[in-house]
């Protein structure tokens, strides 16, 4: 086995500095954590669409400086296997029709290995002057639809929010450590090296003094 | 048998900023283009699993006051090349070197931050790839 290194930053790893403003909120019952702006109100209601017909949801959503800021999870434990056609689905449906501009921002990937969650982000530009950015993912038998609004007229079409808005999201709840060894973060409560990124990062080396030879109690590592 | 020797180490020294693929990748951000904007400090979100840094600047085209946001590392990564909860504070003059949203939105993927000492934070180099 190769030999590895690693720094716990526990505390980093939980803590949410104290700052009025952005925060993010987790949700176990749904299997995601997601950052606001402010907190969200939580509603519960239905999520229809033609091939997803009616199902169970949850919309949690804020808005701020006329922006609105959404995330809806909508349940399809009973319809686990159709994920790749109904998230096919919510992003035909948010892309494509009279009078939108689609930008297919690309492929974001959360996690590795077996943790893995594969998603669509788009922009879309409405002829009315509406302009949404949204990240779509299927996971584990939930569709997850993560939206910011701009209306039309609304002066923030470029703001930052939607930068720090849209990737703010993980499913991974355990949270993360950090391997000093390789520069990467790796999932807490994972042991599977297959789940952790080797990759070399450009220009990082481990800190001055690090040495994979120290033997330390294994006491404080994280575990399942 | 080859033994698993696991080194426990309490810190954080100092600081990379390198945009690897540590939660997530930065799909949303151009990874061809670089922007480098100056402006002043207006938070600096020292949270896992990623930091951000918000300045404002000066838009060129209006002379207007415009906010941006980077997406930085971890805590862990940023910590491990130097950098502090308070290397950044509000107020501080910084140029920020980052990969910008495809969108045009003022959001992009912190590659560099250098203060008005001189004192620079992050990697000058080439980035991790976008996507595995």
């Amino acid at each position: 086995m190769r030999l590895m290194s690693l720094i716990i930053l526990a505390t980093l790893a939980t803590a949410a500095p104290a700052h009025a403003g952005w925060n993010e909120y987790v949700y176990p019952e749904l299997g995601v954590a997601k950052d606001f702006p402010a907190p969200p109100q939580m509603e519960k209601s239905t999520y229809k669409a033609p091939l997803a017909k009616e199902v169970p949801d949850i919309v949690l959503s804020v808005v701020q400086g006329g922006i609105t800021y959404r995330m809806t999870v909508a349940d399809f434990s009973a319809r686990a296997g159709e994920g790749a056609n109904l998230l096919g689905e919510a992003e035909s449906l948010r892309s494509s029709g009279v009078g939108k501009t689609a930008t297919l921002v690309d492929f974001p990937l959360y996690d590795k290995g077996a943790n893995s969650v594969y998603g669509t982000m788009l922009s879309v530009d409405k002829k009315d002057g509406e302009h949404a950015m949204s990240a779509l993912f299927f996971n584990k038998g939930r569709l997850y639809i993560v939206e910011a609004i701009v209306p039309p007229g609304n002066p923030n079409r470029l703001s930052p929010d939607l930068a720090r808005f849209m990737p703010s999201i993980r499913f991974h709840l355990e949270g993360y450590g950090f391997d000093v060894a390789t520069g990467h973060d790796y999932p807490l409560g994972d042991d599977s090296p297959e789940d952790r990124d080797t990759r070399p990062i450009p220009g990082y080396k481990p800190p001055a003094g690090f040495s994979p030879a120290l033997d330390q109690p294994l006491a404080n590592l994280p575990r399942k | 048998m080859n033994a698993k020797t696991i080194s426990f180490l309490a810190v954080a020294v100092s600081a990379v900023a390198t945009p690897a693929l540590a939660h997530h990748s930065f799909a949303m951000f151009d990874s061809d283009k670089t922007i480098t904007l100056s402006g002043t400090v207006k938070e600096f979100e020292w949270t896992n699993p990623h930091s951000w840094i918000h300045i404002t600047t000066v838009d060129p085209a209006s002379g207007q006051p415009a906010d941006w946001s980077f997406e930085m590392g971890s805590p862990g990564q940023l910590g491990s090349r130097g950098m502090k909860p308070d290397s950044l504070r509000p107020g501080d003059k910084v140029t920020v070197r980052a990969h910008p949203m495809k969108d045009g939105s003022h959001g992009g993927q912190y590659m560099s931050a250098t203060l008005a000492d001189g004192r620079t934070f992050g990697n000058a180099g080439g980035a991790a790839p976008a996507n595995p």
